[in-house]
């Protein structure tokens, strides 16, 4: 199923070694890792559309590389509202917090939990953007969005500020009706 | 040739000359050269924990890779054989100021055991020429112990050993000889001496621009300060009249070094200056967002260590996946998300960087000021200082970081 995902070639790139201190190394040397930062960074300011385009042009061949591949495909299709149905995005993130990695990531945690938001559960959601939120671990302002969307009353408020001193682009803390409420 | 290596040559030949006419004889043997190939205890276990090679030559030990050898990659950034573009390589040449020397192990045989134990569980700062200094290691006394006979095969007799015949204490004129020396030879040019008459700042700096040849020698040169704590009776005038390392070989006769050697171990010293205790600044009224404390702070210097492990292939620095003898931490201080998500704690839960210490002091923030205290010779119990054994972020950087914090950290 990952496989079917790495989409259309683009960008070949041989393995090479990791540099570990060379943040600047990946970004300067290595186009995977570029088209990958400039997808994150269309998602973080709310463009989902222009991230899925470069996401459909994107081809890694460095299996290293391919869970944050995939990550990436399925929080935009998340976002987006669209395909697959919730129930599979909700299994795929649960998988992914159940791995060594996501038992460590507060990202794959709250994107756990915006999948639950988004197939109704919204206990589930709630259940793990408060216990961030009290551990101050509240990856980005779209965690914040959520958090917004499933809460009441002050809480609502208090959450959508968070949201707006956060985000990159305010467009983002625009607030879905809540299904459940 | 610069003219401080002609004046440095002339001295020499006066002093050789002084030396044939005036000199009293040598009243004490020539120092011992060590044993060529001494019989070391095994600690390539912790040469590997603590990642001892991916600054260090360490004898008998591989480097590390290139790709994880700190030293060897801003040598080959400086160099222009890393595999960059060259748009990249002029960019970061220009920047990289740390980690572009360090000593190899391979001398560390010359310096008393005591000495290399203490310093590897308390580093402080011996070079003044390198901007980076030995990181606080997270290492027990065993270990310490254990990596201090590794490097020091050949230690001081202990005091149960037979009585050697003690060396005779030099006279006034070999210490004057001595003195006559140093500001001869030009040591100055390469070394800080604090707290000794013949120390200078001046010359020091002004050695900064020697030919190219000699940086390292410059950028390796210790504060003769701590010599006579660090180095064995005997192996000082050694290394002078043969060093081994960076510094070169000035031609000092055996008789000459040991003078030398005896005014460095012997000449007054005044006590270290006293370092002002650094306060958490108080925080800006104006607006600080991501990107200021971004391209300020975090990608300036944290982010090297503190990568993002799917984009450094799996090795996020040892801020992030470990290393140097740290378990992995995780954290991310690369991007918005990734610093906001904290790092692992010991019981491999996330946690905030941010959470506020009992004194009130962001986590981060603690981490900043305790670099500044560890310069000072103050170290905080349980808050490492950070950057790991780079220079104290400025004031100013503190101030931009927890100002950011206070204000809910905007984008």
């Amino acid at each position: 199923m990952r496989k079917a995902l790495l989409v259309v070639a683009a960008l070949m790139v041989a393995p090479r070694a990791a540099y570990p201190c060379m943040n600047a190394v990946r970004l300067r040397g290595d186009k995977a890792v570029q088209r990958l930062v400039a997808i994150e960074a269309e998602i973080d300011r709310g463009k989902l559309d222009q991230a899925l385009s470069l996401l459909q042009e994107t081809y890694i061949e460095d299996e290293r590389l391919t869970d944050r591949l995939v990550d990436i495909h399925r929080l935009i299709e998340l976002r987006l509202r669209e395909m697959p149905k919730p129930a599979q995005l909700v299994t795929y993130f649960k998988e992914r917090a159940e791995s060594p990695e996501g038992k460590k990531s507060v990202r794959i945690k709250a994107w756990l939990a915006e999948a639950y938001a988004f197939a109704g559960e919204k206990p589930l959601a709630l259940a793990i953007l408060t216990d961030l939120k009290k551990r101050d671990l509240m990856p980005d302002a779209h965690a914040f969005r959520i958090l917004a969307e499933l809460s009441d009353g002050n809480e609502r408020v208090a959450a959508l500020a968070a949201c707006k001193t956060r985000a990159k682009a305010k467009s983002i803390c625009v607030l879905a009706p809540a299904k459940n409420s | 040739m610069r003219p401080w290596l002609g004046c440095l040559g002339v001295a020499l030949v006066v002093v050789g000359c002084r030396e044939r006419t005036s000199a009293p004889p040598s009243p004490a043997p020539a120092p011992s050269p060590l044993p060529v190939e001494p019989a070391r205890v095994d600690a390539s276990d912790l040469v590997a924990k603590f990642e001892c090679n991916r600054c260090h030559d360490v004898p008998g030990i591989a480097s590390a890779p290139r790709e994880k050898h700190c030293v060897a990659c801003h040598q080959a950034i400086q160099a222009g054989t890393f595999p960059a573009d060259a748009d990249a390589l002029a960019a970061w040449r220009s920047r990289i100021t740390s980690l572009r020397w360090a000593p190899s192990l391979a001398a560390a045989d010359r310096l008393r055991r005591g000495w290399v134990r203490a310093f590897l569980r308390a580093p402080h700062d011996v070079r003044p020429g390198l901007p980076a200094q030995m990181p606080r290691l997270a290492i027990s006394d065993a270990e310490a112990d254990r990596l201090a006979a590794f490097l020091v095969p050949v230690d001081d007799p202990g005091p149960a050993a037979p009585a050697a015949p003690a060396a005779p204490a030099p006279s006034a004129d070999e210490l004057a000889r001595g003195e006559q020396l140093y500001r001869g030879l030009g040591c100055a040019r390469c070394h800080r001496f604090t707290g000794a008459s013949v120390d200078d700042p001046a010359m020091h700096e002004a050695g900064r621009t020697q030919p190219a040849t000699l940086d390292g020698a410059w950028a390796l040169a210790p504060d003769l300060r701590h010599a006579r704590d660090r180095i064995r009776p005997g192996q000082l005038a050694a290394w002078i009249a043969a060093p081994r390392g960076a510094m070169p070989n000035l031609g000092v006769s055996a008789d000459d070094a040991r003078r030398l050697a005896a005014f460095i171990a012997a000449t007054p010293l005044a006590a270290p200056a006293a370092h002002a205790p650094v306060s958490r600044p108080p925080r800006l009224a104006r607006r600080v967002t991501w990107d200021e404390v971004e391209s300020k702070v975090f990608r300036k210097v944290c982010w090297h260590c503190h990568a993002v492990a799917d984009y450094a292939l799996g090795d996020g620095g040892p801020g992030n996946t470990g290393g140097f003898g740290f378990a992995p931490r995780g954290l991310d201080l690369s991007s918005y998300a990734g610093i906001s998500a904290g790092s692992v704690d010991d019981a491999g839960e996330p946690r905030s960087i941010f959470a506020l210490l009992p004194d009130g002091t962001p986590r981060l923030v603690a981490h900043l000021l305790a670099r500044h205290a560890e310069q000072a010779g103050q170290v905080v119990d349980g808050i490492r200082g950070m950057p790991l054994g780079l220079p104290a972020l400025s004031l100013e950087q503190i101030q931009l970081v927890d100002t950011w914090i206070a204000q809910g950290r905007p984008q």
